[in-house]
């Protein structure tokens, strides 16, 4: 008989215990954020900053390390505005000031997140 | 102190009643009593008390912000345990209990100690006024090595500001609890299981166009939900929790005893504006354990050592885009984490009339926001003596005498806060929380109580006085004064 009650009362312990909540700790993750040209024309070349606003916490991030015309950076995951404004080198060798914007783009993926922004000519 | 067991509806309130029901050494006997099955077998004699009470807190500063410099409140209640015979008892409570809390700042949720950090808060506050209902009925019977019980508790409040910013808290909060304890080898195994449904409406108005001042949902050591705070002032709390205790207890309160306890309660913040969007939810997980060894004979000794764990973590919700009024949830992240340890051991003695109990242990508290990295953490050890001596008069009147001591004394403490990039009134408040998180408490405290038997009746009446003094290393105090008056029966 205390065997059973033992036994039933660990089982009730066991029970509660994994009910405990579990964190979701994986808060960051790697998003991917290509510009792309209107009219298809290869960029080689990015100078250019990158500002990303959290839409729910309003914190900015901003970088400048683009890789050809991809940009990779860490963020808390979540959505963002970004707007990216600089100098594109194209393939033609031509230098042309642009701006990229979006008020919308989801970044909550545990996994790398990928983007394209279509840019627009200043001059 | 021999225990005499009273049948019957109509108790005759003795020295006994009160030494097992009011006495100090209650507090070493009533671990148990969490389960209605060892309620039972606990407690020998009935007593039921209506009582008016009348209590002053006020301090020179708040020691916390978000409840407020000052609480006055009255209470109408009555309270009862009777044995309807050996084996089998019933017990219940009733109470009405108007308050004025001052100068709440940060804060305009009713229960935070329950919902924190996950408040709706702004930076004027004010003066609130409360109300709380309590109902609880219990039930339990002795089947031959078997005892069963079970027992349900309500809780309705309301807390309201007639000023503006007009915060207004609803809350109802249901718990049941079911129990049972098996005797074998002179030992009491228990073990109870309980559950409650919680739920607050909680809203801020203003009534003055021009005076209307940001409400922010707040998210932990000062961050807040930035996109949803400012005009979304109407929310909902949603939510509950189970508990699990395992006792063992000497039938012959003699000998070694345990207690365990486990719980989960989650709490989950919604706006009420978005399709009741949830915005938060708090996870509060707890476990404690204690382990002892008491004998209560004439000469009455125990000694014990415990533990308690709890655990706090907060999820926030990321929002998505916005389609017709309400926001699909992306993704959960948990931003927030509490971790609290109490170690202690505890000593009481009791001979006659006198009962002292001295304990000892530290207290460690961590409080973290994972990004941008904050954090506030604080050790403390302390020490707490109480003595009580209850006598009795020639004419029959039971005295009892009570004073306490305690120190609490902050060993670590640290803080890692982003002031630079935090707004003026944000920084002012952290500092404020931090300054009486990290200082010392001595506490002092004196109480009496008589109780007068009427002659010829089965009743009495009793007046109580209390009076506790804290003092803050900070320069701060608080007094707390407590008048009591009503009958036993």
């Amino acid at each position: 008989m205390i065997q059973r009650i033992l036994f039933t009362a660990l089982l009730m312990a066991v029970i509660t215990l994994s009910a405990c909540h579990k964190d979701e700790d994986d808060l960051f993750s790697k998003s991917r954020v290509t510009l792309i040209t209107p009219d298809s024309v290869d960029i080689t070349n990015i100078q250019a900053e990158a500002r990303l606003t959290n839409v729910n916490t309003h914190q900015v991030i901003t970088s400048t390390s683009f890789n050809g015309a991809t940009l990779t950076v860490q963020t808390l995951r979540g959505v963002y505005e970004i707007s990216v404004e600089g100098v594109a080198t194209c393939g033609t060798g031509d230098k042309r000031q642009f701006r990229a914007t979006t008020d919308y783009a989801d970044l909550s993926s545990k996994d790398n997140n990928e983007l394209s922004l279509t840019i627009i000519y200043l001059d | 102190m021999a225990l005499s067991a009273t049948c019957g509806t109509r108790a005759e309130v003795t020295d006994s009643t009160l030494a097992e029901h009011v006495g100090l050494w209650r507090t070493v006997r009533d671990m148990a009593a969490d389960n209605p099955a060892l309620r039972n077998i606990i407690y020998r004699t009935s007593l039921s008390q209506l009582t008016m009470s009348f209590d002053d807190m006020s301090q020179t500063e708040a020691f916390r912000q978000e409840l407020g410099d000052g609480l006055r409140q009255g209470t109408a209640g009555v309270n009862t345990f009777i044995r309807l015979s050996d084996n089998t008892s019933v017990w219940g409570t009733a109470s009405y209990m108007y308050g004025r809390r001052s100068n709440v700042r940060w804060n305009s949720t009713t229960d935070f100690d329950i919902l924190r950090p996950y408040v709706l808060a702004d930076t004027l506050g004010g003066d609130t006024q409360g109300e709380r209902y309590l109902f609880s009925g219990g039930y339990a019977s002795r089947l031959g090595d078997m005892s069963v019980g079970a027992e349900l508790a309500f809780r309705a409040e309301q807390e309201y500001r007639d000023t503006d910013p007009r915060m207004r808290g609803v809350v109802t909060d249901l718990t049941l609890r079911g129990g049972a304890a098996y005797l074998t080898h002179g030992m009491w195994i228990g073990a109870s299981l309980s559950a409650n449904v919680y739920k607050q409406t909680n809203s801020v108005d203003f009534y003055n166009e021009n005076g209307v001042i940001p409400e922010y949902q707040m998210t932990g050591l000062g961050t807040e939900y930035t996109r949803f705070s400012g005009d979304k002032r109407s929310l909902y709390h949603d939510g509950g929790g189970a508990a699990l205790t395992l006792d063992l207890t000497p039938e012959d309160d003699k000998g070694l005893y345990a207690h365990m306890t486990l719980d989960e309660h989650r709490y989950e913040r919604k706006l009420a504006d978005y399709n009741a969007m949830p915005l938060t939810k708090i996870y509060n997980e707890h476990a404690g354990v204690t382990v002892g060894w008491r004998k209560d004979e004439e000469r009455r000794l125990d000694a014990c050592v415990g533990a308690d764990y709890t655990r706090r973590s907060g999820d926030e919700n990321v929002g998505g885009k916005s389609y017709a009024g309400s926001y699909p949830i992306i993704a959960t992240l948990t931003m927030y984490k509490e971790s609290d340890v109490d170690v202690y051991a505890r000593a009481a003695y009791g001979h006659g009339g006198w009962t002292m109990t001295l304990k000892a242990g530290y207290v460690n508290k961590e409080e973290t926001y994972c990004y941008p990295k904050r954090s506030m953490n604080t050790g403390h050890a302390y020490g707490t003596f109480d003595t009580q001596y209850m006598t009795s008069t020639r004419g029959g009147t039971t005295l009892t005498f009570d004073a306490g001591l305690s120190h609490s004394h902050c060993l670590t403490n640290s803080i890692t806060m982003p002031y630079a990039n935090m707004e003026k009134a944000f920084v002012s408040m952290i500092k404020d929380t931090f300054r009486f998180a990290k200082a010392h408490y001595t506490t002092v405290g004196l109480a009496a109580r008589a109780d007068f038997p009427l002659t010829g009746k089965t009743y009495g009446v009793f007046a109580a006085a209390k009076a506790v003094m804290t003092m803050c290393s900070e320069s701060e105090r608080q007094t707390d004064l407590s008048l009591s008056a009503g009958m036993t029966f």
